[in-house]
């Protein structure tokens, strides 16, 4: 009987022991995940806060953007025993008026953060405040935020990083999210019994990230965007423009754009688009060198033979094509000087229609060239038919982007080769070791040597005696053509006679072409009543400004003769 | 007197305790003043490095500090405006500028 009881004892002992045991598996085991968020939730509270991004800087390693350590200052009033000494305290250190962190700490209770943006260097002050007012409560979190110490100087190419989530949001700081790091992390801290953080506890701060090195040289691109402050105010536009780039490396060195933006206070502006890289517009004048190029290129066209230019006007299909003057007989040399469409439209239609379209495709017109985001590709759907072959060969019905336009003028620059454009020059460590390097490319060849060397004179000529000899630098020689198009008027359903995209594309010095260059404005003004709007007109202030300003920063020696 | 004979009684016992559990003794002391060694050491350690964390954290704070005025200062604009309004300077003519060639 008693040796009976005994083994029920022993079996219930080990029928709870087992119980035990399994639930100790269920808890620890099966539904640890569970359990262990539980936990969590009860003892830890979490804070996210702004990662810092890589530097940017520009081809020289002056800082673009750069992320700042900045402090959050943070209480629990409900824990803060002497409020008005803390108050008096945090008013002295932050610079905060008294009665409003006093009424702060009176009116609530839980965490509440009192100052953002705090300067990193008032730390050692909050900690001797904290520890001796004996305040535990009074906390610091640190913080970054990105500061883009050129103001708007390349906002619209560098853009912005969220306020809210730390990461790019436009231009160069969206195109590089994934290499400069940044974002946000959570912080986690460890709760007492009443839920008040006590301590940081870890955070997942873990995160590669690369400093970038643009392609972009800030002092030229200031150069840029004095002057094109300069049309801006002149002109008034809707929208202007400048690109310059290295035609042999197809590094762009500036890209100034109006509107433009602070990408310190990005989220005051409405437009934060950057129309050298997202918007195409027709080209006007500027397709003309192209033709003459094509033309040379097959033997269509011979330099020295005269064209009559038809006293202004030329039927195609039917359709009247005007001049903007009425030329009679010019060679090619004249009718790229004087920007005559009649002459280029009869040089045009002594080409393969097919040929000259493919052309256009091969100098890049009508593709992305995928650095920067959201690019326009522009439009090239002309069809063989001969009237538009001439409105294609005088840069209407078909679009291009700035970008696209000084990587095609840069054939012209570079002895006849496509170079693939640059805006990342790579990116680095944070040894200064490169990791990635954007190796200046070659995409093809499309004219020859010969073809461009015969093509340039007529170039040199629109500046110096030409369309756009208001431009003439009096110590460097540029080459260049002007282009106006006739912008589609959607109130008359036709191409309006007032308004008009304005163009200058062209390179210098002509002896070693180190830049090219294109001004655009989008509706720009007449300066007096009357004036005719042109793209030499609009233009030749700026360029004047842009060239002799940037061969001197260069150091560079005139290659034409002083006086 | 009773008392004092239990009290040799028990030291004696002791003493016999410790002879017969020296070597275990021993082993025990020498441990327990390596681990509270090792101890003052890591923590030693540690508060030296959470000391120097710390001096980085400020230095690396400071150095972007540093950063942020630099380029703050080398900003095109201010060097222009203050070449321009403060020192009056102009932008130079070619005809005033002397080249030197080299070999």
């Amino acid at each position: 009987m008693e040796r009976r009881r005994v083994f029920i004892i022993l079996f219930l002992f080990t029928v709870v022991f087992i119980a035990i045991i399994l639930r100790i598996l269920e808890l620890q085991w099966l539904n640890q995940e569970h359990y262990l968020k539980l936990a969590k939730n009860q003892y830890y509270t979490s804070e996210e806060i702004f990662l810092p991004r890589g530097i940017i800087y520009d081809r020289n390693g002056k800082f673009i953007a750069i992320s700042v350590p900045k402090l959050a200052v943070w209480v629990v009033p409900k824990y803060i025993k002497d409020k008005e000494a803390t108050a008096k305290g945090l008013s002295n250190i932050l610079g905060i008026p008294y009665e409003k962190l006093l009424n702060i700490l009176n009116s609530r209770r839980n965490y509440t953060v009192v100052a953002n943006d705090v300067d990193i260097q008032i730390k050692p002050k909050l900690l001797k405040l904290r520890s001796d007012l004996k305040e535990w409560n009074i906390g610091i979190t640190e913080n970054n935020i990105r500061f883009y110490p050129n103001n708007q100087i390349a906002g619209s190419t560098i853009g912005c990083v969220s306020r809210k989530t730390g990461k790019g949001l436009d231009g160069i700081e969206y195109l590089l999210d994934n290499y400069l790091g940044g974002g946000q992390a959570k912080f986690i801290f460890l709760k007492d019994a009443k839920g008040n953080p006590i301590t940081i506890e870890k955070a997942n701060v873990e995160k590669l990230s690369y400093h970038a090195v643009l392609t972009i040289d800030i002092n030229i691109q200031y150069i840029a965007e004095e002057a094109l402050n300069e049309l801006v105010f002149h002109r008034d536009p809707l929208e202007a423009s400048i690109l310059i780039l290295d035609p042999k490396t197809g590094e762009i060195l500036a890209s100034a754009t109006y509107p433009n933006y602070d990408p310190n206070s990005y989220y005051k502006y409405r437009i934060r688009k950057n129309i050298n890289f997202q918007h195409a517009y027709e080209v006007g004048s500027l397709a003309k060198p192209f033709i003459l190029a094509q033309a040379v290129e097959e033997r269509k066209v011979n330099m020295n033979e005269t064209i009559d230019c038809l006293n202004g006007a030329i039927d195609v299909d039917g359709v009247k094509i005007r001049d903007h003057k009425r030329f009679g007989i010019l060679n090619p040399v004249r009718i790229i000087q004087h920007s005559s469409n009649v002459g280029a439209i009869k040089i045009a239609l002594r080409l393969d229609g097919k040929r000259f379209i493919e052309k256009l495709k091969m100098l890049g017109f009508g593709e992305k060239h995928d650095i920067f985001p959201g690019e326009a590709s522009g439009l090239v759907k002309l069809n063989n038919r001969p009237v538009d072959i001439a409105y294609g060969s005088i840069g209407q019905n078909w679009t291009a982007t700035p970008l696209q336009i000084a990587i095609a003028y840069s054939v012209f620059a570079n002895g006849g080769y496509r170079v693939k454009p640059i805006l990342v020059k790579g990116l680095v460590d944070s040894s200064g070791k490169f990791v990635w390097y954007n190796k200046p490319k070659v995409d093809r060849q499309i004219f020859s040597k010969d073809v461009v060397d015969t093509v340039i004179p007529s170039m040199v000529e629109v500046i110096e005696n030409g369309t756009a000899k208001a431009g003439k630098s009096n110590y460097f020689t540029v080459a260049g053509k002007t282009g106006t198009a006739q912008k589609y008027d959607p109130a008359i359903r036709a191409l309006s006679n007032s308004k008009w995209y304005t163009w200058f594309a062209g390179f210098f010095p002509v002896s070693d072409p180190k830049f090219v260059v294109v001004i655009f404005a989008n509706e720009p003004k007449p300066k007096y009543l009357g004036e005719h709007i042109g793209g030499g007109g609009v233009s030749a202030d700026v360029l004047k400004l842009i060239v002799d300003r940037i061969m001197f920063y260069y150091k560079q020696k005139p290659d034409k003769q002083l006086n | 007197m009773y008392d004092n004979g239990i009290h040799k009684v028990a030291i004696a016992d002791l003493l016999v305790a410790i002879k017969r559990y020296k070597v275990s003794i021993l082993i025990s002391t020498i441990s327990l003043i390596g681990l509270i060694s090792y101890n003052h050491y890591i923590f030693r350690v540690e508060s030296e490095l959470y000391n120097l964390n710390k001096q980085k954290s400020l230095l690396i704070s400071e150095n972007f500090q540093l950063k942020k005025k630099i380029s703050e200062i080398s900003n095109p604009e201010r060097i222009s405006s203050v070449a321009k309004q403060e020192l009056g300077m102009i932008n130079a003519r070619y005809e005033q500028v002397k080249f030197i060639e080299t070999k």
